[in-house]
């Protein structure tokens, strides 16, 4: 048992690359990359798909298909984690396939989680916007939601978002643009159509 | 809009959303931000919103321990294993083992009274 404690603090203070390695031949291994990437991916399908039952559904799959395909991983240059992105961004999307539509789900914890002291209405108000924007994010190509995520979720800086998805600093830079056009554009759109609504609705 | 404003605005969402992120406000007030109603202004709102509704999310420590388990292969204990149980089969066992003892105490009842009835019967005396 002392040993394998100390095997497990060894692993904790090891480069990604090295436990990879590790990870081919020793289960411990992979369970510290676990313990390091489980947040992440987590996350990413968390809101990328809106309910807990299923996030962690596609999680559990996501890191049993890692364990059963680690053996072939070979490190072509890219981070660990676009490969489990990567994983996880083909789950996600078969997992909208099986579905048979994209519907938008609430996030079903989002608003128990919201704290706010605020008046009741003014908390109504910003969780209807915050549905709505979490809604346009879900529209936009998955490309678009993984940037968002990384970028507000994990922080990563433009660099490192490249890494992971394949692309360019600059090329980062233009699409995060393009994504925050694509998001102002679709609110609007929705605004525009509550509106609509409304003034059919006031006519009687 | 030219490539070069274009650069602009790429390079100011970009120094506008590392500040909002890390709540630097003093670097957000040095930043030349767009007079409001411009394109870059609108933009400025959506990331300030993304901001607030982007937030990272913790799986449950029962979800991450289970999985943990079954990808490693460790044996979690019987009790541990009862504990990680819903409440709903807690229940539904106790209401299953108070059953049962209720069970087999009418039936102890049941033979304790004809067991009774058979030495009160008296016994025919042979022809």
């Amino acid at each position: 048992m002392r040993k394998l404690f100390a095997r497990r603090k060894r692993y904790q203070q090891l480069d990604v690359q090295t436990l990879v390695e590790l990870a081919k031949n020793d289960k411990e291994a992979f369970g510290e990359l676990y313990e390091r990437y489980l947040p992440k991916m987590y996350n990413y399908i968390y809101y990328r798909i809106g309910n807990v039952h299923d996030a962690e559904d596609l999680t559990a799959r996501l890191f049993f298909r890692a364990l059963s395909h680690i053996g072939k991983y070979e490190d072509r240059g890219v981070p660990f984690q676009a490969w489990l992105y990567r994983i996880a961004h083909n789950l996600v999307a078969n997992w909208h396939r099986d579905q048979g539509r994209r519907k938008i789900i609430a996030l079903d914890d989002y608003v128990a989680n919201a704290q706010n002291s605020e008046a009741p209405d003014r908390l109504a108000e910003e969780l209807e916007e915050k549905q709505q924007l979490l809604q346009a994010v879900r529209r936009l190509p998955a490309d678009r939601q993984q940037l968002l995520l990384l970028k507000f979720i994990d922080q990563l800086s433009n660099a490192e978002i490249g890494e992971i998805m394949g692309r360019t600093e600059g090329a980062i830079k233009s699409l995060y643009h393009r994504t925050l056009m694509a998001l102002r554009d679709d609110l609007q759109l929705q605004d525009n159509a509550i509106d609509g609504d409304r003034l059919v609705d006031s006519r009687g | 809009m030219d490539g070069t404003s274009e650069l602009k605005i790429q390079d100011l969402l970009d120094s506008v959303t590392e500040s909002i992120q890390r709540g630097e406000n003093t670097k957000l007030e040095r930043l030349q931000l767009p007079p409001p109603g411009t394109e870059a202004d609108e933009l400025i709102d959506i990331v300030t919103e993304l901001d607030a509704t982007l937030i990272a999310v913790e799986p449950s420590a029962e979800f991450a321990g289970q999985l943990r388990s079954q990808l490693l292969g460790e044996r979690s204990s019987v009790m541990k294993r009862v504990r990680q149980m819903p409440a709903r089969v807690h229940v539904a066992a106790v209401l299953a083992v108070i059953a049962g003892f209720f069970l087999l105490w009418t039936r102890r009842l049941s033979d304790t009274t004809t067991g009774q009835d058979i030495t009160d019967e008296p016994i025919a005396a042979p022809l």
